[in-house]
């Protein structure tokens, strides 16, 4: 008891000791900034600039929201709480409670700090003429474009901390209760902090739109949208919380009787909302069907890359190859042994799972491709194969659509295949996936001789289809060869 | 006529040996038991017998067919070993079904009279994840016997089986020993050994030691 105390003390202290350093450190930077430029500031700039430092809340104040949302989630699903509340929908009433009364003391103490900060300055009803200077550190600069007066501003504050933290633990109590388990939660804690930072760094407007953060800063926020809005769609989704609350115990039964639908479900849905995202994105430029599967495959390459185009590869082919490798798992390590015995060769056993999941990505390549016409067409876009944002024929364009990417996505299957042949529980294959993903990294391919990712057009901006088609093509034939030594020697079971 | 032969079988595991030049006949129409503490090495014998692990040194021959580059399995042998032998999220009979359908020698209702002989509903539509031990313990063993196989390689059959299925199993087993087919069998109860088994031997010290 004792020691928890003491942690406690030490963690308090240091929450202070960093919040307090960063608060000064802006105040010292704006007072700076002001001088140079001989602009007089009021309290509201120091205010603003602490409240809204986005270095401090992605780093900071997001990985501490979560570890008190993690906290309040370990803490409290406890059989004893659960008789208690009653049910599902009354627990997660009852923990956003907990988690929103225990972060308004964490926001009411940021509040408090940057108003001591600023106490020196005048409190005015009216932006400062700091606040008109352009830099690209001051926060003022940025709010009174769409402020009036900073007392909105401060009134908008603390309700958008209120909506966002009911929407952040809300989601993570959601997302718990599909899984009910600390890792899967430390994972969803861990996937949001890193979502944060990949979609600040990578200052694309669909990540900051997604990004939870964003939604903890007035200045982010007006950044890219209306205030008013960002208040509707956190309003919004707290609805759908409450309405997915009142299902929670039909949704889990769903799950647990249809869990092996989830993951399709998932890739169906990212890919889906990915594919919608780049259409409506480069809309502007597309003219034809071609420009559009150029624009939504377009991929990576060494000297083509960029962040939304790697997630988008991760997405679209990844994903479907990690799919390849759940049915791949299921047909060797459940009914494995049971059907080698039956087609009596390993061979023709491999011969027919690599059919079977051909036929999967055939199907999946088409469903990809039909579902970007049918967005394509309701864009308005003509139906011509011809592009022209590469010098590609429509021929050589269907040809690394289908061709290229179904032996790329055979490729990543056989990898798959022989890995799990191999390392059976599978956990190898994150190893797998992790090596293919640096391979898509800016300058690494740059010879185009790594198996990754060269289904993409942007490979076509490099290499030609036959130089893809051949890397490919020995590659494929090498894994045949090492697969053939695999089947020779005993099998581990 | 010799059903299995295995003739100076040695085979290790991590530098420890397992059997040192084993040798071992099965006659057809035998039941034969094989016995031994736990990490003995039964599983490992099974798993040779049906090609699954190759043997460091000797031959191992099924129905004078040798296992090796040209027959890696022996033929129409029906198999429990240490593994699932089931996809989760599908019926036991959508399971019996994706298995039969490799070999097509039996038809939907060959399949659900092969559920019923082990006490399982064909009609059942429960998933297989819904199953309790002793309803996947007769999936499998269903599995084993559905296309007549006449060679049936067991390990652990009568796991998880409540008294009525291990009573029903053995028999099951003695009306198969009568249709003339060939058994080789593991058991943790020394009864179903007893009441079933022409010959029983024991793995001691990587030797194969006729006890019965």
């Amino acid at each position: 008891m004792k020691r928890t105390r003491n942690i406690s003390i030490v963690l308090n202290s240091l929450f202070i000791l960093v919040i307090s350093y960063v608060a000064w450190y802006r105040r010292q930077k704006v007072l700076s900034e002001a001088q140079e430029f001989s602009k007089d500031v009021n309290a509201w700039d120091i205010t603003f600039a602490i409240q809204n430092d986005m270095y401090l809340i992605l780093f900071f104040l997001m990985p501490l929201l979560l570890f008190l949302s993690f906290r309040t989630i370990e803490q409290q699903y406890e059989p004893t709480i659960l008789i208690r509340v009653g049910s599902f929908r009354n627990w997660v009433y009852y923990s956003i409670k907990w988690y929103v009364r225990a972060v308004l003391t964490l926001f009411g103490f940021v509040l408090l700090l940057s108003f001591l900060c600023a106490v020196d300055q005048p409190f005015t009803l009216q932006w400062s003429p700091y606040s008109q200077l352009a830099t690209s550190g001051n926060i003022s600069h940025h709010l009174v474009t769409t402020f009036r007066s900073p007392l909105s501003v401060i009134f908008l504050q603390p309700i958008l901390w209120l909506l966002a933290s009911i929407v952040l633990h809300g989601l993570m109590c959601l997302m718990f209760l599909l899984h009910e388990k600390r890792n899967g939660l430390l994972l969803q804690a861990a996937g949001v902090v890193i979502w944060c930072i990949f979609s600040f760094k990578s200052s694309f407007g669909v990540g900051e739109f997604f990004s939870p953060a964003a939604y903890f800063s007035v200045g982010a926020v007006s950044n890219i949208m209306q205030p008013w809005v960002a208040l509707v769609i956190l309003s919004l989704v707290i609805a759908l919380i409450y309405l997915s609350v009142q299902w929670i115990q039909s949704l889990r039964q769903l799950l647990t009787s249809q869990k092996e639908l989830l993951p399709y479900l998932v890739y169906a849905m990212l890919a889906s909302l990915y594919i919608l995202l780049s259409s409506s994105r480069a809309s502007t430029e597309l003219q034809t069907i071609g420009d559009l599967f150029v624009a939504v495959f377009y991929g990576v390459s060494a000297e083509d890359s960029s962040f939304l185009q790697l997630v988008s590869h991760l997405i679209l082919f990844f994903g479907l190859a990690y799919l390849s490798q759940l049915r791949l798992q299921e047909q060797m390590t459940a009914i494995g042994p049971y059907t080698w015995m039956r087609y009596q060769r390993l061979e023709k056993w491999a011969l027919h799972v690599f059919v079977r999941e051909g036929r999967f990505y055939l199907l999946a390549l088409s469903l990809l491709i039909l579902g970007t016409i049918v967005i394509g067409m309701l864009q308005g876009v003509s139906l011509s194969l011809s592009t022209s944002l590469l010098s590609i024929s429509p021929m050589q364009l269907l040809l690394q659509l289908f061709g290229i990417s179904m032996l790329q996505l055979m490729l990543y299957s056989l990898f798959s295949f022989i890995l799990l042949w191999q390392f059976p529980d599978g956990y190898a294959m994150l190893g797998l996936f992790g090596v293919l993903s640096v391979f898509l990294l800016p300058d690494f391919n740059r010879y185009g001789i790594f198996p990754s990712g060269l289904n993409g057009f942007a490979q076509l901006q490099s290499f030609s289809l036959t130089h893809l088609l051949i890397v490919l093509l020995i590659y494929v034939g090498l894994s045949l060869v090492w697969l053939y030594v695999l089947f020779q020697k005993s099998i581990r079971i | 006529m010799e059903m299995i032969k295995l003739e100076q079988v040695t085979k290790g595991y991590q530098g420890n040996p397992l059997f040192a030049d084993v040798d071992l006949t099965i006659q057809k129409g035998d039941i034969v038991g094989i016995t031994g503490p736990n990490g003995s090495g039964k599983s490992v014998l099974f798993k040779m017998i049906c090609g699954f692990i190759h043997p460091d040194a000797g031959t191992i021959t099924v129905r004078n067919e040798q296992l090796g580059p040209t027959r890696r399995f022996p033929e129409n042998v029906g198999v429990i070993i240490d593994r699932p032998g089931y996809i989760a999220h599908k019926s036991g009979f959508e399971n019996l079904k994706q298995l039969a359908a490799i070999r097509k020698v039996i038809t939907d209702a060959d399949i659900e009279q092969a559920m019923r002989t082990v006490g399982l509903q064909p009609g059942n539509r429960q998933k297989v994840k819904q199953y309790s031990l002793g309803m996947k313990q007769k999936l499998a063993i269903a599995q084993a016997i559905m296309e007549q196989q006449d060679i049936l390689i067991l390990d652990e059959a009568f796991n998880a089986l409540d008294h009525d299925s291990v009573l029903r199993l053995r028999e099951l087993l003695l009306s198969f020993k009568k249709e003339g087919k060939t058994i080789i069998l593991t058991s943790h109860n020394q009864q179903d050994i007893d009441a079933l088994c022409d010959s029983v031997y024991r793995i001691n010290q990587g030797q194969l030691e006729q006890v019965g």
